[in-house]
């Protein structure tokens, strides 16, 4: 049976492998994890600046180098 | 929609585990939820003696720190880097040693989360793999630490 324990009592049945019931840090972990799918889709769909990945030049890693 | 579920994917794992690792940070400081109980008696003794050592608190201040970067999309390499002892000492800790399938499993999917991380950061740690580095000492030009933010 399904089980959506928020236990603040920190009372989780260790034995259940249900990934619905979670502990407090968990359900924490969750909460934060779905509501910042939820932003980051509210933000794709204003069509935002995206962060682009930063790309390492040679100047970065070989400038000043010690030979 | 392979890429855009990435694309989530990757967020979902930043806001859980930054939110996960902020939480459990800050639980130790000011207590909200009650502590984990280890379920082994070798894992309480371990727990007792890095806490007389005070290096369960360095470990929840590390938590701290970088689970608020990992949420707040700042500094998240060197947050990933940071909390990869902590991720690793648990994960060593209670899988081998506590006998709960749920803590098992949830400390597995902490480390795989962050394995994910990593990997969708990849990015920042190619230069690691540089095979013949030559040092480039910080104060040669302490300017690119700022350059570099």
């Amino acid at each position: 049976m399904a089980n959506f324990n928020f236990a603040f009592d920190g009372q989780t049945d260790m034995m259940s492998l249900n990934p619905l019931e979670m502990t407090n840090f968990e359900m924490m972990g969750a909460i934060f994890g779905v509501l910042g799918v939820v932003i980051a889709l509210i933000q794709s769909r204003r069509a935002a600046k995206r962060q682009l990945p930063h790309t390492f030049v040679a100047t970065e890693t070989e400038e000043g180098a010690l030979d | 929609m392979l890429r855009s579920f990435a694309k989530y994917l990757v967020v979902f794992c930043r806001y859980y585990l930054g939110g996960f690792n902020l939480c459990s940070g800050l639980n130790y400081f000011v207590l909200i939820f009650p502590q984990p109980k280890m379920g082994a008696q070798a894992g309480m003794e371990f727990v007792t003696a890095a806490t007389d050592l005070n290096i369960f608190a360095y470990a929840k201040v590390v938590e701290g720190i970088c689970g608020a970067c990992l949420l707040f999309n700042r500094f998240v390499p060197l947050a990933l880097t940071l909390l990869m002892p902590v991720t690793v000492m648990i994960f060593l800790t209670n899988v081998p040693w506590v006998p709960f399938p749920h803590v098992q499993m949830s400390v597995t999917r902490n480390l795989v989360m962050h394995v994910i991380l990593l990997a969708a950061y990849a990015n920042y740690f190619y230069p690691l793999l540089k095979f013949r580095a030559a040092p480039q000492p910080v104060w040669t030009d302490p300017a690119r630490i700022t350059r570099a933010l």
